[in-house]
């Protein structure tokens, strides 16, 4: 798994998000289109693509995409 | 051991009933209408059903109920049990069951109590009755299940208030020789905060500040009396447990998606349904639903479907149904049934 294809996964989980608009970098919680809908929509998105579940305190604890995807990282080579 | 069967007992006749009242969600005013249309496509619920402040759980039920037995023609005096489903009592006691004993005109042999159960409880139900004709010789029951969460959800919380829709259903149950239902069951209270209500039981006695108004964020406001749904731990839940108690059941049976004719799931919202459909692998046309018109009615969600979308087709002869239910508790059941031209009457509005 690569944080590249995270954040294009991230990017097609959401609705309203362009395509290449966001970065590793990006603080989603902040973003517009940020809601408990698209959380959602996201950790269907993990679990479908990386078969992985997260939890709310998992999620809440990150800003970044990449604070996300290393959570992911680190339950997969568990 | 969650695995087992009840022998001797087949499900008779099956109604529903849901409020008149309608609420659209294309145009609440708690989102912005391309907030709405986007929930719309996420949940899958379009429209909900709600009742007037008058209208009680029981008051559905007994519609329901009323309507399946004269369909049937059952003489209301062979009625041995009475299970009321439900997590929105009339009162704190005595026991919606027992109400509902006397308003049906049952006889006062009855056995009847109330099951503290939700989303999980139409199967739960069915385990329960089943079980207790299967045991004791008993022939005849009524498993009567549903919910108003209009009552208990926030109308300023957006994460569950256009979600949830009232509804009542009653399945009438027999004994029945050679006749079987298959069940897996199973609790987890670990995840009891996942969905619960955290004031006026006695926990958590109810008080003054118990209708304060808090807002706790991401567009939700909503008091301690109302419903709190953590939408992730529930989404979490139900993708590791659902397919795990299917799956659970159709390995010890030997099933195959094939040998189903229809799946019957609770009704919680579509991404989370889809994505146990997929988990599944079992084909869209075999998968019902109801949350379009109805929403997540709880128990009644279940029965709800099935009169809905599989009404002409239980009617009309035999028909191989797996049941999930699931949610809070956190609990869940699935059954295996086998049913045969069983009485359907129409959904009941009132």
């Amino acid at each position: 798994m690569s944080i590249e294809d995270f954040v294009r996964n991230f990017e097609g989980a959401i609705e309203g998000i362009e395509p290449n608009s966001l970065t590793a970098e990006t603080e989603f919680t902040k973003l517009e289109q940020w809601d408990s809908l698209a959380a959602l929509t996201v950790l269907a998105m993990i679990d479908t693509e990386y078969s992985l579940q997260v939890t709310g305190n998992e999620l809440k604890s990150c800003h970044t995409i990449e604070a996300l995807f290393k959570i992911l990282s680190a339950k997969k080579s568990a | 051991m969650g695995l087992f069967s009840i022998n001797n007992v087949r499900l008779a006749g099956l109604a529903a009933c849901v409020p008149k009242g309608r609420a659209s969600n294309a145009e609440s005013k708690l989102l912005s209408p391309e907030d709405c249309q986007k929930l719309i496509k996420t949940t899958g619920v379009e429209t909900r059903r709600v009742g007037t402040p008058e209208q009680c759980t029981s008051d559905l039920c007994f519609a329901a109920a009323d309507q399946l037995l004269n369909s049937l023609d059952w003489n209301r005096q062979e009625i041995d049990v009475l299970v009321f489903v439900s997590q929105t009592a009339d009162f704190y006691l005595p026991a919606t069951a027992c109400m509902l004993q006397n308003r049906l005109g049952l006889g006062k042999h009855v056995m009847a109590f109330d099951v503290s159960l939700g989303c999980s409880g139409f199967t739960q139900g069915l385990a329960t009755v089943g079980g207790i004709l299967s045991s004791t010789g008993m022939r005849k029951a009524l498993l009567l299940c549903g919910d108003t969460p209009s009552k208990s959800v926030s109308p300023e919380d957006r994460s569950s208030a256009l979600l949830f829709g009232d509804g009542g259903a009653a399945a009438a149950i027999v004994s029945a020789p050679g006749e079987r239902m298959t069940f897996d069951v199973g609790s987890d209270g670990s995840g009891w905060a996942a969905i619960n209500i955290p004031d006026g039981g006695y926990r958590n006695g109810f008080t003054a500040s118990s209708l304060e108004m808090e807002d706790v964020g991401e567009g939700i406001r909503r008091n301690r009396t109302n419903l709190v749904l953590d939408g992730i731990e529930v989404f979490n839940f139900s993708l590791r447990e659902v397919p795990k108690t299917v799956q659970a059941l159709m390995g010890h049976l030997a099933l195959a998606p094939d040998g189903v004719d229809a799946f019957v799931f609770h009704q919680a919202n579509m991404l989370m349904n889809e994505m146990i459909r997929k988990k599944l692998k079992v084909p869209p046309d075999k998968v019902f639903y109801s949350l379009r018109d109805f929403g997540n009615t709880s128990s009644a969600s279940i029965p709800l479907t099935m009169v809905t979308q599989l009404r002409e087709r239980l009617e009309a002869g035999k028909t191989r149904l797996l049941l999930c239910g699931f949610g809070v508790g956190l609990s869940w059941a699935t059954t295996y049934l086998e049913t045969d031209s069983i009485v359907c009457p129409p959904l009941v509005e009132i």
